[in-house]
């Protein structure tokens, strides 16, 4: 047992603390040394961080000249199969292209519309700042899903700005060196962005699966009814670093029957991804907002100057006031209507009110009557005491009224 | 060719080749990954390693492995010197497989292979998660482990046949 125990001793030592044969280094030399780059690595000391924006900026720039001939292959592949669909993307695509033309004049106008009332709730935010830039590194390793973008703090770049491809927003930055930073992708496992999810305005957190897709995240059950497939998910704007509405993705292969779990496609293709830009949102100040106004005047005013615009723009004038015709000669119909019902209960009114007239004067004669009756009465009861005697002063003249009112005091004189 | 013969350039150039590969492929991430299936990404880097480590050659020092080590992680992302130390962990364990083997055999490398890259994996996966609060997906690294073991037998039979064509007893 203990030859056993001396031999494993002498092999761990003779495997790692003596140097082999034409080795420079001992292992657990590099092994220490490894450990004390992990430890500094971990700290935020700014010699450390310059050393390791250093070792960044060679290495990053080796990688993307040993990854160019993989690139290459790998372009010419996906050319290739572009080629082959070539023709029928090309006929969706301007299908596509007419319709969304003639929603992007009304969108403009809504946009218009959504930044001053934003502005009235001090809720907006501008992209203050915007860097073009082109990937060099494109990573996608089933443990990281991020990519090496050839901007850095040079050219203005900040940790947490957001990324976007076109309009779409696809992952901010995590990591900055002078000359190039690194982009965390949304569909990283480790990145979480707050969404909203339309129709419907529900807020939720988007987080990456480490696939092509996110899931939805911390999303009450009793809102899954609200959700489709064809549910559209944007930045919610919560937190400050990234505006609202920036589109994400959309909503797919959603059934709550089957599974909860809500996945995401993004509206970016990840895998294609050759250019990005990179934008921080600031706060719109109230010094700006005057400046933003002008700028927003002179964008509708370019857009009615411009020719096509200005013809969409006619169109869509022509078909409102359409609709308005049609509105109006509604309202004339309904007044006219309106007024022969009026005269008609107009008529109705004074014919009832002459009915009421007759009846109420039936009910006057009625209570006349009624005290007569009660006269005739009482002067059956008491008119013997009333009526004048010829032997006695006592009583009054039948017929007159001092005769009607003692009987009707019942005898009293 | 025959200038290239006479100087022993192509043959140098064919023994620094394993130490060329681990280079690019740290520096390109070479994963085999590339039709998005996530059983076929494997770890080309721990292949190269354990093996040409285990084969103790002249031009595969740890030197070279501790700087292709710092490359993955300043290309992947993850925290500075974490791909190195587990580079030398895997140095430090074909070390010592080397020294308690008399007859070295496919089947032993192999399995001592699996319980390498296994044990190599866990680290990772701990370092990175409680140390880093790098979040990684747990399931790819398992079937990230799997496929890496499995393709380790063809990748032996490859490089052993390369080894005994252009290596020889002075070289270890």
């Amino acid at each position: 047992m203990n030859v056993s125990r001396d031999d494993f001793v002498i092999a761990i030592r003779s495997a790692f603390l003596k140097k082999q044969t034409k080795q420079k280094f001992s292992l657990l030399s590099l092994i220490i040394l490894s450990i004390i780059t992990l430890i500094l690595s971990s700290f935020d000391y700014k010699v450390v961080k310059s050393v390791r924006s250093g070792i960044n900026e060679v290495i990053y720039r080796g990688s993307f000249i040993i990854s160019a001939p993989e690139k290459i292959i790998k372009n010419i592949n996906y050319e290739i199969r572009n080629h082959f669909g070539l023709y029928n993307n090309s006929k969706k695509l301007e299908e596509e292209l007419d319709e969304y033309r003639s929603q992007k004049i009304s969108l403009d106008i809504l946009e218009f519309e959504n930044q001053k009332l934003r502005q009235q709730l001090d809720d907006y935010l501008v992209s203050t700042e915007i860097v073009f830039s082109k990937i060099i590194i494109d990573n996608k390793s089933p443990f990281l899903r991020s990519l090496v973008i050839n901007k850095g703090s040079r050219d203005g770049i900040k940790s947490g700005m957001a990324v976007l491809d076109q309009q779409y927003l696809v992952g901010k930055v995590i990591e900055v060196n002078f000359g190039t930073s690194r982009v965390l992708l949304l569909s990283d496992i480790n990145s979480n962005i707050p969404i909203t999810i339309s129709p419907g305005n529900l807020l939720a957190i988007a987080s990456g699966t480490g696939k092509d897709q996110a899931k939805v995240n911390f999303l009450k059950k009793t809102h899954f009814d609200k959700i489709t497939n064809e549910s559209l998910v944007y930045s919610s704007g919560t937190g400050g670093l990234i505006k609202s509405g920036v589109p994400i993705g959309r909503i797919s292969n959603f059934d709550p029957k089957i599974d909860e779990n809500i996945d995401i496609e993004f509206f970016s293709d990840f895998s294609q991804l050759q250019y990005v830009s990179v934008v921080a949102f600031d706060k719109v100040e109230s010094s700006e907002l005057e400046k933003i106004d002008v700028q927003t005047s002179e964008i509708e005013n370019d857009i009615l100057l411009d020719a096509p615009a200005l013809r969409k723009k006619l169109d869509l004038l022509l078909k409102e006031k359409e609709i308005n015709d049609q509105i109006t000669n509604k309202i004339k119909l309904e007044n006219e209507s309106l007024k022969s019902q009026l005269s008609n209960d107009q008529l109705e009114k004074i014919n009832k009110q002459k009915i009421i007239e007759e009846q109420n004067k039936i009910i006057k004669s009625h209570n006349i009557n009624k005290d007569e009756l009660n006269f005739l009465r009482l002067n059956l009861e008491y008119g013997e005491k009333c009526r004048k005697k010829t032997f006695s002063k006592k009583g009054f003249k039948v017929g007159t009224p001092e005769y009607k009112n003692c009987v009707l005091r019942k005898g009293m004189l | 060719m025959n200038y290239f013969e006479k100087s022993g350039v192509l043959k140098y150039f064919f023994k620094l080749l394993p130490l060329i590969i681990l280079f690019i492929a740290v520096l390109n991430e070479f994963d085999a990954n590339y039709f998005g299936i996530p059983f076929l990404s494997f770890n080309l880097a721990f292949i190269l390693i354990f093996f040409w480590t285990l084969k103790n050659i002249e031009y595969f020092g740890y030197g070279f492995i501790f700087l292709a080590g710092i490359i993955n992680d300043v290309v992947t992302g993850t925290p500075l010197g974490l791909s190195s130390f587990l580079y030398m962990l895997i140095c430090g364990a074909t070390a010592y497989f080397r020294k308690i083997t008399l007859r070295p055999n496919i089947t032993k490398d192999w399995l001592f292979f699996l319980v390498t890259i296994s044990c190599v994996n866990s680290i990772y996966y701990i370092i990175s998660s409680y140390f880093f609060d790098v979040s990684i997906d747990y399931r790819y690294l398992l079937t990230n482990n799997l496929a890496t073991f499995l393709i380790f037998f063809l990748f032996y039979i490859i490089f052993n046949i390369y080894f005994k064509k252009f290596f020889r007893k002075s070289d270890v």
